[in-house]
């Protein structure tokens, strides 16, 4: 209910700080969300990873370490995204 | 049931003298149409799973095939109901294909990847640097392809088509990148399958 006020006041060009201030906190975590849960760029991470070891720039020890810590952030990005859709689907049906 | 996974599509007999097995350690077996040949294997499901085991045998297959023959790549986990649609898919395509064999045959695919290793002028300025400097490249290839660059650290990520007879003069080209930035690291690799050149769509 909150969002859909917050939305009307923006829309009818009211601005309250408190609300102001509640949509930018939201922003800013909707983009630590995308920064930490994006499966993009943990792919990039561990090719980038790989590319290293097979040049010779990190040992096969520091390359197996980091692409097991690589494939955990993975699957959990991969996990929040599925809930966040699986969200996101339940909210149209209720709509 | 039993699926036919498709690995690549080449020339007959391919399979002649060849000891690689497919995924999930099958064999492996010619499905010909005219004068081309799919090689497959049978699958338990038309959905494959992404195991690593499983790509890399598909990759193996792909290498050990590209060394005597022309393969038209097919992508991992390209399964289908019976030989019967195999075939019907590759009559309806077989021009496509036909083409494809033609225009790779006498050419290989190559790949250069370069990262920074010393720091030194700003990535950005590197990637400008080298990408004039990759012309030199360019000049002895067929055709070529940017990949994206998925590192911070990656200053070059393209794929090269070179005709075989060239690949002595694309490689003294790289060996030349190689001296001229010696703050880089290259990745020189192949022959691949032909991905990045060939593209058949099925359906």
């Amino acid at each position: 209910m909150f969002i859909v006020d917050d939305v009307l006041f923006r829309v009818l060009g009211v601005s309250i700080p408190a609300f102001d201030l509640l949509w930018v906190l939201e922003r800013v975590n909707d983009h630590a969300y995308s920064e930490k849960y994006n499966p993009t760029k943990i792919s990039d991470k561990m090719k980038e990873n790989r590319l290293l070891y097979e040049l010779g720039e990190r040992s096969a020890r520091e390359y197996g370490k980091m692409q097991r810590q690589l494939q955990e952030e993975l699957a959990i990005a991969n996990e929040v995204l599925e809930r966040i859709k699986g969200e996101v689907t339940g909210d149209y049906k209720l709509l | 049931m039993s699926f036919v996974c498709v690995y690549c599509i080449s020339t007959p007999a391919c399979l002649k003298g060849v000891k690689v097995k497919g995924i999930g350690g099958r064999p492996l077996y010619e499905v010909a149409y005219k004068d081309v040949s799919a090689v497959a294997s049978q699958a338990n499901s038309l959905v494959l799973e992404a195991g690593d085991e499983d790509v890399e045998a598909h990759a193996m297959v792909l290498k050990t095939l590209l060394k005597k023959n022309t393969i038209v790549p097919f992508a991992y986990g390209m399964v289908f109901k019976d030989e019967e649609v195999l075939l019907s898919v590759i009559e309806h395509g077989y021009k496509a294909i036909k083409d494809s064999i033609e225009f790779l045959g006498d050419k290989a695919e190559l790949g250069v990847k370069a990262i920074v290793v010393k720091e030194g002028n700003g990535v950005e300025g590197l990637r400008q640097e080298i990408r004039k400097a990759a012309e030199l490249l360019d000049e002895s290839a067929v055709s070529t392809v940017e990949g994206r660059l998925f590192s911070d650290k990656l200053v070059m990520n393209k794929a090269f088509l070179v005709e075989k007879s060239n690949v002595k003069r694309f490689s003294k080209a790289v060996e030349e990148l190689e001296r001229k930035f010696q703050q880089l690291k290259f990745q020189y690799t192949g022959p691949w399958p032909a991905y990045n050149f060939v593209t058949l769509n099925i359906g």
